[in-house]
């Protein structure tokens, strides 16, 4: 421990007349500063003891060290920057891409956003698609029925092959959505159909021959218009408002004379 | 009665070396230094300074600056200094002075404390320091044989926490 401690001593000092006299390194050394002073710091322990024990080297030291390390900070502090710049997501990227971690946080979570859907909403998008997917499964038969064979665009070699093709496709698939247009509208007609005969059994009415709703309409006030007789007709019929021609003319004489 | 001042000579002081050589210098010069000062005006009628730790060349050299300045004010020189060459510090003469080998300026820095002479050692000060100016740490220990004392995990630390001092 002794000898630990000697050499400890004889660190701090040394044998040089200038360097060993700590009062005159002392006043060599405040004719520096900045990095020469840190240098001469860094050489030894006794050269860093001798620095350390005067307050007005220490301070000059330490100034000189904080001014590196903000400048080193600044440098820090511009980097991230430059860094956020990168993170920028291109706008025609597959939207496939997660992109949740970039949406603000005002924005509900997903979780929460798929509680406020409604069941019924979530039916009629399902009941769309499959609307959708028998539309095209239709569409496919109805090809095939008309003999037309459903290609890519990477089967055909040539490019104006492939501009003949699709002109034919665009007629059959005209073809094709105005005969589903047409069934549905039969379909239709006669869905109203049925509505109409069960309409008319219930309030045993004659089964009219082309059945529309005005008819319906009429024929459901019919009582009512018969019970009113004239009166009803009168308080419809413009005929009613006019007056005899003889005694219009009366009336327009009689203005005539009053305005003179 | 009428006296002649001009012809009354100056009192010289005899300075004598470590070597037993005696090198003569003005009173008024002399007085630079605040230990021959000292000796004059504790001791009446004393004329001769004995200097065991100083050589004779280092005298002569001492003697030299003191009969510069015996007129005037030697040049403060600046804290910190400016630059690593001794003319831009101070004045071209002190340069020129103090324009000498390490060891002869390390023997004059002991004279001017021993001496107690306070511009001369400011002179030397700022002449070793311009020997430090813009050294590296190597390039210190080897100019002055001193060893890396410090372990290798604290030079290691110390790169890290002032990384700069690599650059």
């Amino acid at each position: 421990m002794l000898s630990l401690f000697n050499k400890y001593l004889a660190r701090m000092q040394l044998d040089h007349p200038i360097f060993g006299n700590k009062d005159i390194f002392m006043l060599i050394l405040a004719y520096l500063e900045g990095e020469d002073l840190y240098s001469c710091q860094c050489v030894c322990f006794a050269w860093r003891e001798t620095i350390k024990s005067n307050p007005v080297l220490e301070v000059r030291l330490l100034r000189f060290t904080m001014s590196e390390s903000n400048a080193i900070i600044d440098e820090l502090r511009k980097r991230p920057t430059e860094e956020q710049k990168q993170y920028q997501t291109d706008v025609n990227f597959d939207l496939s891409f997660n992109r949740l971690s970039m949406i603000p946080k005002f924005f509900p979570k997903p979780k929460a956003a798929l509680k406020n859907i409604s069941k019924d909403k979530i039916a009629k998008t399902d009941e769309k698609l499959g609307q959708w997917n028998e539309f095209i499964n239709y569409f496919y038969v109805y090809a095939r029925n008309k003999g037309f064979s459903i290609k890519k665009k990477r089967d055909f070699e040539r490019e104006e092959d492939y501009r003949a093709y699709e002109k034919e496709f665009n007629q059959i698939y005209s073809e094709y959505a105005n005969h589903i247009s047409e069934t549905r509208r039969r379909e239709k007609m006669e869905v109203e159909k049925m509505q109409m005969k069960k309409a008319c059994s219930l309030k045993n009415f004659p089964m009219l021959k082309q059945g529309t709703i005005r008819d319906i309409i009429s024929a459901k006030y019919r009582d009512i218009m018969l019970d009113l007789g004239t009166t009803f007709h009168i308080m419809t019929d413009f005929r009613y408002f006019n007056i005899p021609s003889s005694n219009a003319s009366k009336v327009s004489e009689t203005n005539k004379e009053g305005k003179s | 009665m009428f006296y002649n001042f001009n012809k009354i000579e100056e009192v010289k002081i005899r300075l004598r070396s470590a070597e037993g050589h005696i090198c003569e210098v003005e009173e008024s010069a002399a007085l630079m230094s605040s230990f021959i000062r000292s000796m004059i005006e504790g001791f009446n009628e004393v004329t001769e300074v004995s200097l065991p730790n100083i050589n004779s060349v280092v005298i002569e050299k001492v003697i030299e600056y003191m009969r510069h300045y015996k007129d005037k004010d030697p040049p403060i020189i600046k804290k910190p200094i400016i630059s690593s060459k001794m003319e831009e510090n101070t004045s071209a003469w002190d340069a020129g002075f103090i324009d000498a080998d390490w060891n002869m300026v390390v023997d004059l820095m002991t004279a001017a404390d021993y001496l107690m002479m306070i511009p001369l050692r400011d002179l030397c000060c700022a002449k070793m320091a311009c020997k430090f100016k813009g050294r590296s740490i190597d390039e210190l220990r080897a100019e002055y044989h001193i060893e890396n004392e410090f372990p290798s995990e604290m030079e290691e630390n110390l790169e890290f926490q002032h990384p700069w001092r690599l650059e």
